[in-house]
């Protein structure tokens, strides 16, 4: 079905080739999962396959992508796209319509369908896939993972014969994951030719017929799905992947926990507006505490974070840093927040220059000694926003530090990271708690979670629970809690 | 000279730095406090749009894209209640798109000057008050503005004051495009975007 | 009964109506028919939509004009005038505005442009672009927060250069996004067939139905009453 001979690509602007003589053969019905670091070339051979390279790519291409024993080139993309649907990782910006109907009928219409086959095709996929509670809302409203469902049913809705994800879970929890799988199933029973690169790994255990391993732009080898997931633990480290199994245990058990009591809110309550979030809400954290913060999609999360660091105003209750009360002022000096997306809060014309950034008391030694620590020394004259995203995340951390701050606030430090680059997220994090800072990590990735945090919490609106370790990890009873907790 | 048609990536990249500009658009509406500085709101607004401008000029180097973000925004400023400014924006755009086509799409003197052009064309949405001021005026005073207002408007509204308006305008527009270099150079050439 | 709808074609002649013959043929009685027969329309559309905070702010708005307008002189009366009468004369406009943007979906639109015989190449964009806005005012919102973490004020010793430092922190981050974000909303927008060249079809075409007649006649009324002097 899917033939690439001997294929090599590489970016405009680009100094390596980024894929290297590639050759590979799909069948019909096959699922295919491509896995490797970040750059190793998984992305580069989806959008060979679903014709983004070379139609809106113009980098230097060899070789030929067959589909149906037809020069891929030859057809034109609108066609293409009849054939091969797509998925990508941002769920946000996917989409070209504000609502959901619109958004899943768009590509039938872009096709031209009489309305009534149009129709009947969308309460189908509504029922094949169980979205009703999605249809006729805004996208605004949704979570990271019901915006991804909607991407996935709307490249459904067309009914393509072969099916490119890419990352498709680098921003889903773990319930949506679980859809996904459900879905990604359903669709290998239809018959659907699958091509998925990803990072995450143990979910996919039941779907994947053929793995396919990459470094560096280069094929090294093509695993049955038997071989791959017998692979052990120390083999799949050492290629660099992500787990493979959600049962293994990897407790870390933390280190640098003191006695000493850092926040403490007392009873807080906070809303938007006139819209309540959370009502009486209390917890004690302890110095060098890495504490996990979970919880149902918009149950606020977030909204709780912002309050920590100081975006967020109280309309109830108090918060203490150290035993002092701490007002909006104070929570921003002393705390930090590092967002999902960096890009939004990275300023300046250069790594150093970001560090020195409103900040007077640093002085140039210390910024030296601080990117050498977070491996970026090399990088000091770079812009930041040509940084890949794991630096941007250790710059942010960088600057935190020279600010001083003992409260971290992480949202999802590892989305879409692989496994080196979460690890090496995980040894800042700990040698953040080393010199006594209290770290809040919310996060849907539960190989973190598992392998960092030495409590989880579980946030509802009225109440936080704690989740305590056993013979489980806690993604297991997070799992189950998300599950009771669903409306 | 690029003659190749707009592709859809094309025309989606044109509706994000609209969008971009408008929402520069809105930021300015702060100018429109006293009738002094309302009269210099465009002036404001194409200081604050022109990286937008700028961006969309150097990304789409094909015939249209310009046109198509003087459209649009001309119809918000419709939508706003200056339904004059369509017109002058579409003809400005188009000035615009020629010059910037003309001189290859990467000559930053030239784009610049073509939207110091445009700019000034935005000030048509006033056009009203300098072509018919006397009838406008009147016509201002029966829409229940006070006679003040009117007078205060009224002073602003003479050939002088037009010229004012028109290099203050362009001064704008000009230091909006500085601004814009100095962003371009030092943040988006060294990380990539551009 | 269901909720009105209209067509988008009407809703884009109302928003026509409002922003030119209400300036072009200024009359107070015009200008509050105008108030009214939209202040209905959002009622019937959604209950939820009325924008009673812009009426009611019309209405101030107008009372003030009445009574406290007359009692002021100088600077004071030029500021609050020009509040008072200029922006009031937008609020048709805003509430057409509001009308289109709250009921109207994307793919509506689209379609009833294309019914107008808009060419693509200026519907593709202006969808995007109202798609986008909100994105925008997201990101806004976290770019902000990050300032503030990072304690970014305007000094006023240092007025210029601070306010220099601000932009420069909001431009950036936006522009890199953008860019980010128009490639990949253009690779999905791609790979679903946007570039097809075949005639699009609509789940939900725009059909004039008796509302549409019943609002557009009523316009043409008022319109004509108009032309005649009769307001």
């Amino acid at each position: 079905m899917i033939e690439l001979d001997n294929v090599s690509y590489q970016y405009k602007g680009s100094d390596t080739t980024n894929l290297n003589n590639f050759s590979l053969t799909i069948q019909k019905g096959e699922c295919v999962l491509l896995c490797g670091k970040s750059g190793c070339g998984k992305t580069t051979v989806t959008k060979l396959v679903n014709g983004i390279i070379p139609y809106l790519s113009n980098g230097e291409k060899q070789g030929l992508v067959k589909l149906n024993n037809q020069n891929i080139e030859n057809i034109p993309m609108y066609k293409l796209s009849q054939i091969v649907g797509s998925v990508f990782q941002n769920p946000k910006s996917q989409f070209f319509n504000l609502d959901t109907d619109s958004e899943l009928t768009f590509a039938l219409e872009n096709q031209g369908l009489p309305v009534d086959k149009i129709k009947e095709r969308l309460e189908e996929v509504t029922n094949k896939l169980a979205i009703h509670h999605l249809r006729k809302r805004n996208i605004f409203e949704l979570s990271g993972g019901e915006k991804q469902l909607i991407a996935i049913a709307s490249v459904y809705m067309a009914n393509p014969e072969i099916f490119v994800l890419d990352e498709p879970t680098a921003n889903l929890d773990l319930l949506a994951i679980d859809t996904l799988k459900e879905i990604l199933l359903y669709m290998k029973q239809e018959g659907k030719t699958i091509l998925i690169a990803e990072h995450r790994l143990s979910y996919l255990k039941e779907i994947v017929d053929k793995v396919v391993f990459m470094e560096n732009g280069f094929l090294k080898e093509i695993y049955t799905n038997k071989e791959f997931y017998n692979l052990s633990d120390s083999k799949r480290k050492s290629l660099g992947l992500r787990r493979l199994h959600d049962e293994i245990e990897e407790v870390s058990g933390n280190r640098y926990t003191k006695k000493e009591i850092s926040v403490c809110l007392n009873n807080i309550s906070i809303s938007y507006g006139k819209k309540s979030i959370l009502t009486n809400i209390s917890l004690k954290a302890h110095k060098g505490d890495i504490i996990g913060i979970t919880g149902s999609n918009g149950i606020g999360k977030s909204s709780l974070c912002r309050t920590i660091c100081g975006l967020h105003s109280l309309t109830k209750g108090n918060i203490t840093y150290s035993e002092n009360l701490a007002r909006i002022p104070i929570r921003l000096q002393m705390s930090y927040l590092i967002m999902q997306d960096v890009n939004h809060q990275l300023f300046g014309e250069s790594v150093e220059d970001e560090c020195m950034m409103n900040n007077d008391t640093a002085t140039v030694k210390q910024i030296e000694d601080i990117l050498k620590i977070m491996d970026l020394f090399s990088y000091r004259k770079k812009h930041p926003m040509a940084l890949s995203g794991g630096q941007k995340q250790r710059l942010a951390i960088a600057i935190s530090l020279l600010l001083k701050k003992d409260i971290y606030i992480f949202d999802e430090p590892t989305s879409g990271l692989d496994y080196v680059s979460m690890c090496s997220v995980r040894e800042q994090i700990i040698s953040l708690t080393k010199k006594g800072a209290t770290v809040f990590l919310v996060t849907h990735d539960m190989e973190l979670l598992d392998t960092l945090c030495n409590r989880c919490l579980f946030l509802c609106s009225d109440k936080i629970v704690e989740i305590f370790r056993d013979k489980n990890n806690y993604s297991v009873h997070v799992k189950r809690m998300l599950l009771e907790n669903r409306e | 000279m690029n003659n190749a048609k707009l592709n859809g990536k094309d025309l989606i990249t044109t509706g994000i730095y609209t969008a971009l500009y408008i929402v520069a658009l809105f930021v300015a509406s702060v100018a429109n406090v006293t009738p002094f500085t309302f009269m210099f709101y465009p002036a404001v607004a194409s200081l604050l749009g022109a990286v937008f401008f700028i961006m969309l000029a150097t990304k789409i180097q094909k015939v249209g894209a310009i046109i198509i973000w003087g459209i649009i925004v001309g119809l918000l400023y419709m939508v706003l209640g200056m339904g004059m400014t369509l017109p002058f924006a579409i003809v400005g755009a188009i000035i615009a798109q020629i010059i910037i086509t003309k001189t290859g799409y990467t000559n930053f003197k030239m784009t610049t000057l073509a939207y110091i052009i445009v700019s000034v064309f935005f000030i048509g949405g006033y056009a009203q008050l300098f072509v018919t001021t006397e009838s406008y005026l009147a016509e201002s005073v029966n829409r229940g503005l006070s006679q003040e207002f009117v007078d205060g408007l009224a002073s602003y509204a003479t050939v002088p004051f037009l010229i004012i308006m028109i290099v203050v305008s362009a001064v704008f527009a000009l230091l909006g495009c500085l601004l814009a270099k100095k962003i371009l150079k030092k943040h988006l050439v060294k990380a990539g975007v551009l | 009964m269901g909720h009105l709808t209209l067509d988008v074609r009407t809703k884009l002649l109302l928003i026509l109506y409002s922003s030119i013959v209400v300036f072009a043929f200024y009359s107070f009685w015009l200008e509050t028919i105008l108030i009214i027969l939209l202040g209905t329309i959002q009622f019937l559309s959604k209950k939820s939509l009325v924008s009673l905070r812009l009426i009611t702010l019309y209405v101030i708005f107008v009372l003030l004009q009445i009574f406290l307008l007359p009692k002021l002189t100088g600077t004071l009366l030029m500021m609050t005038s020009f509040f008072v009468v200029s922006f009031r004369r937008l609020f048709p406009c805003f509430l057409s505005g509001i009308l289109l943007i709250n009921t109207t979906t994307v793919s509506e639109l689209t379609s009833g442009l294309s019914k107008l015989k808009i060419p693509r190449q200026i519907i593709i964009p202006l969808t995007v672009t109202l798609r986008y806005i909100p994105t925008v005012k997201e990101e806004f919102g976290y770019i902000k927060d990050a300032m503030k973490i990072r304690k970014f004020k305007i000094r006023k010793d240092k007025f210029f250069s601070d306010i220099l430092q601000h932009i420069e922190c909001y431009y950036v981050p936006l522009l890199v996004s953008a860019s980010q974000i128009s490639d990949e909303l253009s690779t999905s927008a791609v790979t679903r067939g946007i570039e097809n060249p075949c005639k699009k079809t609509f789940l939900h075409p725009c059909s004039f139905g008796k509302f549409d007649v019943i609002i557009v006649s009523m316009l043409v009324i008022v319109l004509i009453c108009i032309i005649n002097g009769t307001f």
